[in-house]
């Protein structure tokens, strides 16, 4: 290697966050260039390159081994020219497995997992590497801020959210302070915790912070997105600089569809817009997959190895509080009926109309949409009796004996909708509030007038 | 002749990645830095960093050259292909207003639609340019796809 340079020295080119381009060439001296979608660091003294589009570059090589990639240092815009050897093609293996991971991962930002996938991986052995500018450094504030790194300070401060994590008396605790204690303790301001619905088919969002709207209910279809496919593959999926992983993937979609092969689709990206970066790591307990939780910041590479370690540790507690939380509600004896308190006056003035749709649980407050499935029908049963009998304390035994909530009988997920509903409610503003008085129970709060429609298919009200 | 579409590509903003052969047969990859189509269709004078010395090298007397032009936004992109005269160091006033057009209008691309600092752009301008005349033969598409590496146009 020349210029002393390593390719540790290149990590953060690698991610994928500013474009590389490869030079090959033919037998006959007739040069190739294209674009790379991901470059990844085998060893020290070898990368691989992703093979997808590459008819060209893979005639020259088997003419002439030799290539030219440019990678740039995003966050200080540093400039590499390393030239390459290759070596072999392998389309099976640890490293074809982490190239194709990153490249499924671009692919699932739009919806192309069927038709973007890696074909083969190319190994390189590195012959040189060549910084092909000196510039100035760049100024600190001028720049993009890389990963923090390791941190000698993280394991006492997950220590101490553990601690935090191991007194919360309920679910709904636990889901703030595990979101407040990334924040406070370790410094991820934007996240997001998502929970596996009862079907196991889609992650719901029960928690958020750091965002303007806090999205609790948003969801997302396994196997969708980064979230979805860090929820599918039960590993952590990373990307960098979403804006140019974006445009890529809408350039390779276009493209496609110009072919005729597969419409793709946009999977919506929740919440910030301006987001570079997205780490999403499962949260699993007793090997099951509990939920997934997102990290996500302005930064183009703002997250490394470090960062899915620190998150998958965090994701590990919650899992392993959630699934002993739903074990411990699911035991808990409590009276078959709650005490059958009358609903307080209300001297409300306003009249709220609800509107529900038994099709699929969605529910309306005034137009505005609410929630739908579980929590929808459980929102539905709790005001029908608080109508009907006038009740408002209630308990989660009852309820989740109500057949029409249609829970599956393992596994139903009761306790963690009733706090999605909950959140989603205060989320809201809505004159409906749930609150815990103890271990499984709860009280429905009703501060207006209701008006209570629900439509079947032939959307009659009744 | 190139399509006006394929014309406004390459003279726009572009991203423009250039490949040279050297006597040995390796490649070498490095950046262009302004391409203009000349009136006869078949011609381009492409800038390049005077200091680059690995592209000046292998372009002295002449040499294969491929230059690709991908627009920022879309991420559409040609491949040209041909012959490039040797580059001269240029201090040509046109020249070097030409190259800071380009990296002006590249570099507002990037900072538009990426949100990368200019500060950090600024890092790839180069402290001096050559210049030289591509005769093009061929005419790659190169937008990332299944397409990608399709011919577009073959100029006789």
């Amino acid at each position: 290697m020349s210029d002393d340079l390593d390719l540790r020295d290149l990590q953060l080119c690698f991610e994928g966050a500013v474009p590389a381009v490869i030079a090959t060439a033919s037998a006959d001296g007739v040069p190739n260039i294209t674009y790379l979608s991901r470059v990844r660091m085998v060893d020290r003294e070898r990368v691989a390159l992703s093979n997808q589009f590459f008819s060209k570059t893979a005639r020259n090589l088997a003419e002439n081994p030799r290539a030219s990639v440019l990678v740039i240092d995003p966050c200080t815009f540093d400039q590499y020219r390393v030239t390459l050897l290759y070596e072999r093609t392998e389309r099976s293996g640890p490293t074809f497995d982490r190239l194709r991971d990153d490249v499924d991962t671009v692919a699932a930002l739009h919806g192309l997992q069927d038709v973007f996938c890696l074909r083969a991986a190319d190994i390189y052995r590195v012959i040189s590497i060549e910084k092909t500018v000196q510039r100035a450094p760049v100024p600190e504030q001028a720049g993009w801020k890389g990963p923090a790194g390791p941190d000698p300070a993280t394991g006492p401060r997950l220590a101490e959210l553990s601690a935090r994590l191991s007194r919360c008396g309920d679910l709904n605790t636990l889901v703030e302070v595990t979101l407040d204690g990334l924040a406070e303790l370790l410094g991820y301001q934007h996240t997001m915790l998502l929970l596996v619905d009862e079907h196991g088919q889609r992650l719901y969002t029960i928690a958020s912070h750091g965002y303007d709207e806090e999205g609790v209910g948003s969801e997302v279809v396994l196997g969708e997105g980064i979230v979805g496919m860090a929820a599918l593959r039960c590993a952590p999926q990373r990307v960098g600089n979403l804006f140019q992983v974006q445009k890529y993937t809408r350039a390779v979609g276009r493209a496609y569809a110009e072919e005729g092969i597969g419409p793709g689709h946009d999977i919506p990206m929740p919440l910030l817009t301006d987001i570079q970066s997205r780490l999403a790591v499962p949260a699993m307990a007793m090997g099951h997959l509990l939920g997934v939780l997102v990290a996500e910041s302005p930064q183009p590479v703002a997250f490394d190895q470090t960062d899915e370690a620190t998150l998958g540790v965090v994701a590990a507690l919650v899992a392993g509080a959630v699934d002993g939380e739903r074990a411990r509600a699911a035991d808990t004896a409590s009276p078959p009926h709650g005490a059958m308190h009358p609903a307080p006056t209300v001297a409300a003035v306003s009249t709220t109309r609800i509107r529900y749709f038994p099709v699929d649980g969605s529910t309306f407050i005034d137009g505005d949409y609410l929630i739908k499935g579980v929590a929808g029908r459980i929102l539905w049963s709790l005001l029908g009796q608080y109508e009907s009998e006038g009740r408002v304390e209630f308990t989660n035994r009852e309820v989740r004996l109500d057949r029409s909530l249609e829970l599956p009988e393992y596994r139903d997920n009761f306790e963690n909708r009733l706090i999605l509903l909950k959140r989603r409610l205060a989320e809201r503003g809505a004159p409906i509030r749930i609150e815990k008085t103890g271990r499984g129970r709860f009280r429905l709060g009703v501060t207006t007038n209701l008006r209570l429609e629900s439509y079947d298919r032939g959307e009659r009200p009744r | 002749m190139f399509d006006p579409q394929t014309a406004a590509l390459l003279e726009s903003g572009c991203s423009i990645s250039v490949a040279t052969v050297g006597p040995d047969g390796a490649p070498n990859a490095s950046r262009g830095y302004g391409l203009t189509v000349l009136a006869d269709g078949v011609h381009v004078r492409l800038l390049l960093d005077a200091d680059d010395c690995a592209a000046m090298t292998n372009l002295a007397g002449g040499g294969a050259i491929a230059v690709i032009g991908a627009s920022v936004p879309t991420l559409r992109a040609v491949q040209l292909k041909g012959r490039a005269a040797e580059p001269v160091a240029t201090s040509d006033a046109a020249d070097l207003d030409r190259a800071a057009r380009h990296m002006e209008s590249f570099f507002t691309e990037v900072n538009s639609t990426e949100g990368t600092p200019l500060a950090l752009l600024e890092r790839l301008r180069p402290t001096a340019f050559a210049v030289c005349t591509v005769t093009v033969t061929e005419v790659f598409d190169q937008t990332p796809g299944p397409g990608a590496g399709s011919p577009l146009r073959t100029v006789p």
